[in-house]
């Protein structure tokens, strides 16, 4: 058990140093004259977005280990100086917290309860995005040798940066190093919060109470578990944010391009950050008392340009493999594009289940006015179940009533509301988590402003606000991580439960430590092929994708078993569906017999 | 001008019965913050399901 501890934390710390490398690379972009929190930011972001886009394009061809370690060790070498470098300049930073040591307690808590959960097996069922997918892709990745979506499942053909990161993690490190990899990317974006807490006005005291308000949000931190990208895209677009706030140069544009353009390769939902931001930039550019629109249009027209450039390779990759950029295609676009695999049913139920699963609280006038209220206090409808903390809602608007003068502050509560609007029409709360690191930094702004001008009254109830949202915060997320805490811990009880939260494990496990088997037909939807170690066709996916042409119900592809190389057939009696193999069908053996599952061997 | 002689804002806004915005302020600060924390304990943790099972449980035992 050490030496898979040991072997994940290695890897993480050789992915770390890669990016650290790559990112010392792209340092021109965004100049030398930066603070030493935000080059450390910007590196260490761009530096892995650029390494995973990197990965992505020539996995296309080729993905091995051989390639990864020709990537890696070189990166990580040239990463050893600057890392040392932020190490130094980290140290500094922790120096400044003079009377902030709560609000280090509360960032180091958590970043340890990350750390030690992490090293937990990634268990679950298909409701589980990191088994369902995130992971599932990299693993099929590893095992073909190339980077393809898998056919089974339309989310792998989502914008895959960051698990291309993954893919090397799990080559490297093992299937525990995706989990302890999330230290980093929830690192990274407290830091791109007390960046942008210090651009936006703060001191390093704010800064930190910036942090620790982030980081003891239930709902950021659900974006932050094993083998989630939502904090890892959160932290891309905070880059972008601090750029906004002091754009000078067009190498600010472009290094504005870059992180949008990482974000538009890590989420679909960076698509629409770059019009939040353009909207927000020409605010800020007429309040600067600029004039020159056209000067304004040519520097977005190369922020754009770099943006798309970045995110391309995704994109069209999908044209081209799968017949559409967006995939799955939202049905406006139908008309112009055809998906492979997907059948035009099944894209309507999948944007139905999205629909649904975004009503949150209502869609009328009266549900987005009452946001802030039920972002507070009712965010298990959100799916962000443990909320946000009180303090956004107790200090932000603080701003409005002792006014807020600076025009970065006004900024970005501009674009605040902005990206609040756009996400109203998909409320899944892991999607605001740029919002709620905006929201952080106007809550100490807040803070600060209404304790200059009020009494021991307000101090103390102020006291009151951030001690609750602390504690509920760390309470929650304590909570909700105890059980895979309690696995590290004690292997004796990991061992124990093994067989409840890995569905279907004594078939996995035949399947994985038999010789014979090279191919397995999984028949049931619902099973995630993420636990198979070996290659396997499932004919209806878990959004009813149509992997074989012609066959529209799985038992169609039994009678082409051998035609189609299967050694073997998984059948399970599932939540959706019973066994499917017919009784005494010709041409299986049964091998593997249990209460809801079983295997046949293919004659 | 001698300072005795000098008026505060607030006091000429005492004086003419008008009310004093930075007091106006203070008081909106705090009512707002009341509310918050009125907020958080009565939907968060008076209605919650675990409080009530604990309140209950406490009924029942008495």
């Amino acid at each position: 058990m050490t030496f898979l501890y040991a072997r994940a934390i290695a890897a993480v710390a050789v992915v770390a140093l890669a990016g650290a490398g790559a990112g010392r690379c792209l340092a021109p972009v965004w100049g030398r004259e930066r603070s030493g929190l935000e080059q450390v930011v910007f590196t260490m972001l761009g530096g892995l977005g650029v390494l995973g886009t990197l990965l992505f394009v020539v996995g296309q061809f080729y993905f091995t280990r051989g390639l990864l370690a020709a990537v890696l060790v070189p990166a990580a070498a040239l990463g050893i100086a600057p890392a040392k470098k932020f190490v130094a300049r980290g140290w500094h930073f922790c120096r400044e917290r003079a009377g902030a040591k709560g609000a280090a307690g509360v960032i180091a808590l958590v970043l340890l309860i990350t750390a030690v959960a992490g090293l937990a097996e990634v268990r679950g069922d298909w409701e589980n995005d990191a088994v369902a997918y995130h992971l599932l892709g990299p693993r099929v990745w590893l095992r073909d040798a190339v980077i393809r979506p898998v056919p089974d499942n339309c989310h792998t053909a989502f914008p895959q940066a960051a698990e291309v990161l993954f893919a090397a993690l799990l080559s490297i490190g093992g299937d525990r190093a995706p989990g302890v990899f999330a230290v980093l990317p929830l690192g990274l974006f407290l830091l791109a919060v007390a960046a942008l807490a210090r651009r936006a006005g703060l001191g390093g005291y704010g800064a930190w109470w910036c942090m620790a308000l982030v980081v003891s949000m239930p709902a950021v931190y659900a974006g932050a578990r094993t083998g989630f990208i939502d904090v890892w895209y959160a932290s891309l677009v905070m880059a972008a944010v601090i750029l906004l706030l002091d754009l000078r140069w067009p190498a600010d544009f472009a290094a504005l391009g870059l992180f949008c353009g990482l974000a538009m390769g890590t989420k679909y939902t960076g698509l629409l950050v770059a019009p939040a931001l353009a909207l927000t930039s020409a605010y800020l550019w007429k309040k600067s008392g600029h004039r020159n629109g056209r000067e304004f249009l040519a520097h977005w027209m190369l922020a754009g340009g770099v943006a798309c450039l970045v995110a391309s390779p995704f994109y069209l990759r999908n044209w081209i493999l799968l017949g559409s950029p967006i995939y799955p295609t939202p049905e406006a676009l139908l008309r112009f594009f055809h998906p492979k695999y997907l059948p035009v049913a099944a894209i309507r139920e999948f944007q139905e289940y999205m629909w649904h699963r975004g009503a949150g609280l209502g869609r009328g006038p009266l549900a987005y006015l009452a946001l802030p209220f039920h972002l507070t206090y009712q965010t298990s409808r959100f799916h962000g179940a443990g909320g946000i903390g009180l303090a956004p809602l107790a200090f932000a608007p603080m701003l409005l009533l002792f006014g807020a003068r600076e025009k970065s502050t006004k900024a970005l509560a501009l674009l605040a509301w902005v990206m609040t609007s756009l996400w109203f029409l998909q409320q899944e709360s892991r999607f605001l988590i740029p919002v709620y690191g905006i929201a952080a930094v106007l809550a100490v702004l807040g803070w600060r402003a209404m304790l200059a001008r009020t009494g021991r009254m307000a101090a103390a109830m102020a006291l009151a606000v951030v001690a609750i949202s602390l504690s509920y915060g760390c309470f929650m997320i304590a909570s909700a991580r105890s059980e895979e805490l309690h696995r590290v811990v004690s292997p004796s009880y990991a061992e124990r439960v093994r067989a409840q939260q890995i569905p279907y494990l004594a078939s996995f496990q035949y399947l994985n430590e038999t010789a014979a088997v090279r191919k397995v037909l999984i028949l049931d939807r619902s099973v995630p092929p993420y636990y198979l170690e070996r290659d396997y066709l499932k004919p209806i996916g878990q959004w009813d994708e149509q992997v074989l042409p012609g066959v529209t119900r799985a038992v169609d592809a039994l009678p082409r078993a051998q035609e189609l190389g299967v050694t073997h057939v998984l059948d399970v009696q599932s939540t959706i569906a019973p066994f499917q193999v017919p009784p005494n069908f010709p041409g299986l053996e049964l091998v593997v017999d249990l209460p809801e599952q079983r295997v046949y061997r293919v004659l | 001008m001698r300072l005795s002689q000098k008026k505060t804002r607030a006091a000429r806004a005492c004086e003419e019965r008008r009310p004093n915005p930075r007091q106006a302020r203070k008081v909106a600060a705090n009512a707002w913050l009341l509310l918050v924390l009125g907020g958080f304990l009565w939907l968060r943790i008076w209605q919650s399901e675990s409080v009530t099972h604990l309140l209950q449980s406490f009924a029942r035992h008495f």
